[in-house]
């Protein structure tokens, strides 16, 4: 017997299709290549540089082919697995910025550590391609995958350093709990498939001639599992509980990269899932979408009211920020999702910018901490005074702090009137109300956290006696914070310049 | 033809036979008589892939899940020495009584798959709507080559973590 001469002669990938997939395509040989210079020499600051230089070409790759016209419209279809276009690549490009903020992070992380390290940056090349694999993927197969890489690659990540106290808890916790949450998913998309007999997101599972059957309800059971295992990922209200455990046992740099990267690659998949399948004309699941939100909002903002651990604090506070995100999901119809797709790229975006400018002061308190005691948590205390040491990095984090609680001239303002104007559109009277109480519970724990960098207190001075009140803070992270400063203030002041290169 | 001879009823056997064994894993409260257990689990979902006409998902589940991971758990399950909690809470194996289950279950799945290939008329009717090898490979090697890739990828992510956890504490030098 002959294969049939259609399937032989097709051509897999055309030059086109390849030229819309090259940054991903980058990526992978990146990771190829990485593999390579660790056989040949184990150097951590080769493998460092090499990193950033794959994820830096990856980053200009994909600006360059979104200022092209190859993305317009409804995107390049890649086989039946993966669809391109604009929205997911956008998402992209904030992955990758995280991804090399995180890389340049880990350097000062890593030098104090007794390890060999090329493994870590390989796995961070993994985590970015798995969440590169998810912003594109159209088809349940390749959205299983990327957040099987993703997940797995993290997992070996948040244990990295073995000799930390929560190190291996850390670990076993999210390896456990993200193989139940991918288990719920398979099963969702199992039960979607039982009723669509197809597995890509074009096929909507609302016209196929079973949804009349009475067998429906698999359909609307496959798309809550299917929900809830995403709704782990984001760390969604009744799915929270394993974050600020997690967010405190691993490294600072890979909770930056959980709180970012790999958040936004799962909301993007999430829209991207919706928007396709239509489930914003499933009554039920808008339904469920307001109760999450809502809870999200309100679980998040309650419990970070009492948290004194700033990384704790922060994944109380992500909690709620995806809590509002999905406001975005509650689109009355399809010609407004690209309005929807706007606002959620933009809240993103601001989401982003202000977790890495305080992770990366985070970080160097605890590098400053590292040098005087064990202890490797910091709290709100020790952030007391900081204005008087550390001026650049205390405005950073105040600036930070006010995004995210939304105070105008910032981005979070820009972002939070995004979606409160999609609430509007949609008349969800409740997701309004639980924007409003949940930001103003927000002010209740983002105030105290500025007005502590100004406290001043007796340990301060003791502090200066010691001679080790002053913060140590490298040339190049001066800049970087500077530079981070000075984005916050110019997209806070004009968003015109994030949005119409959203929008274009 | 009565229900139990024809596909359907034998799919339904083979599937009842993968919920009991399922749920004495979970029930079960010494660890190697659940794994084995669990070995029926997996080929009762192995005859289930069969009756639907994908013999090579039945190969592969029968090759990987119930051949190399759970000889791998058992391996593991050994190996840590559990044998202190063992032998405080779970129930001593009294003769033949504990692997009688097991091997009652795993008869009657003998039984089935051996009516299916002895009877012609069952096998005429699975030959016409097989999946076979072949075309799996052909769409593996075609529309979803990029998932075949992307796999690849989660093999190495694996690897490399799990490599990570396991290699032996303090090997390398403070940079």
């Amino acid at each position: 017997m002959s294969t049939s001469p259609e399937i032989t002669n097709s051509v897999i990938l055309s030059t086109e299709m390849f030229i819309a997939l090259s940054p991903i395509l980058l990526l992978s040989f990146g990771i190829v290549l990485s593999l390579l210079l660790i056989a040949w020499r184990r150097s951590q600051k080769m493998i460092a540089l090499f990193t950033q230089f794959i994820l830096v070409i990856t980053l200009l790759l994909t600006i360059h082919l979104l200022s092209g016209d190859i993305l317009v419209g409804s995107g390049t279809q890649i086989t039946t697995l993966l669809n391109v276009d604009r929205f997911s690549y956008l998402s992209f490009v904030l992955i990758c910025i995280s991804a090399f903020v995180v890389v340049s992070l880990s350097r000062s992380v890593l030098k104090s550590e007794v390890e060999v390290h090329d493994e870590y940056y390989l796995l961070i090349l993994l985590v970015v391609l798995g969440a590169g694999i998810l912003v594109v993927s159209d088809h349940f197969a390749s959205l299983f995958l990327g957040f099987e890489v993703l997940s797995i690659s993290l997992v070996g990540l948040v244990g990295y350093f073995r000799e930390h106290e929560h190190a291996v808890e850390t670990g076993f916790k999210y390896l456990i709990l993200s193989a139940t949450a991918s288990s719920f998913m398979l099963l969702g998309i199992a039960f979607i498939y039982s009723q669509t007999g197809n597995l890509s997101f074009a096929v909507s599972s609302n016209v196929m001639p079973w949804s009349a059957q009475p067998l429906q309800i698999f359909n609307s059971v496959g798309i809550l599992l299917l929900f809830s295992g995403i709704a782990f990922k984001l760390s969604l209200a009744p799915f929270h509980f394993w974050s600020p455990d997690i967010y405190q046992g691993s490294p600072t740099p890979i909770t930056l990269l959980m709180a970012t990267v790999s958040k936004v690659a799962m909301f993007t998949v999430l829209i991207k899932c919706c928007f396709s399948q239509n489930y914003f004309n499933n009554e039920s699941f808008i339904e469920i979408i307001t109760v999450v939100a809502l809870l999200s909002m309100l679980v998040g903002n309650i419990l970070a009211l009492k948290q004194q651990n700033i990384k704790r604090l922060m994944a109380y506070s992500s909690i709620a920020h995806f809590g509002y995100l999905l406001i975005v999901l509650t689109v009355s119809s399809l010609q407004n999702t690209e309005f929807a797709w706007q606002g959620a790229l933009f809240y993103l975006s601001a989401y982003l910018l202000a977790n890495i400018a305080i992770f990366t002061v985070l970080l160097i308190s605890e590098k400053h901490r590292d040098n005087m005691s064990g202890d490797r948590d910091i709290h709100i205390v020790d952030w007391h005074g900081m204005f008087w040491k550390n001026r650049l990095s205390a405005v950073l984090v105040i600036f930070s702090v006010l995004a995210l609680a939304g105070i105008p001239l910032t981005m979070g303002f820009v972002g939070k009137f995004y979606l409160l104007n999609q609430a509007v559109i949609f008349k969800s009277w409740w997701l309004i109300s639980g924007l409003v109480i949940g930001s103003g519970i927000g002010l209740a724990y983002y105030l105290p956290l500025i007005f502590a960098l100004f406290k001043d207190e007796k340990t301060l001075e003791n502090q200066v006696v010691d001679g080790s009140g002053v913060y140590l803070v490298t040339t190049g992270k001066q800049l970087f914070m500077f530079t981070l400063l000075i984005s916050s203030l110019l997209f806070g002041i004009f968003p015109d310049l994030v949005s119409q290169f959203i929008y274009r | 033809m009565s229900l139990f001879a024809s596909i359907e009823g034998l799919f339904y056997l083979a599937a009842l036979i993968a919920v009991i064994a399922s749920l004495k894993v979970v029930t079960g409260k010494n660890t190697v008589h659940a794994l084995l257990y669990l070995v029926i689990s997996l080929l009762a979902v192995a005859v289930c892939f069969y009756l639907m006409g994908a013999p090579f998902a039945a190969g592969l589940e029968v090759i990987v899940y119930a051949g190399a991971i759970l000889v791998l758990f058992v391996f593991a399950v050994m190996m840590f020495g559990l044998g202190v909690d063992e032998t405080m809470h779970a129930p001593q194996s009294k003769g033949l009584s504990l692997w009688f289950g097991p091997m009652l279950l795993a008869a009657l799945l003998l039984i089935e798959l051996v009516f299916v290939i002895d009877n012609s008329e069952l096998k005429l009717q699975l030959s016409n709507k097989m999946v076979d090898a072949k075309q799996v490979g052909i769409l593996l090697y075609g529309p979803y080559l990029l998932a075949v890739e992307i796999a690849s990828f989660l093999l190495l992510a694996g690897l490399v973590a799990g490599y990570h956890y396991a290699k032996p504490e303090h090997q390398g030098r403070r940079l």
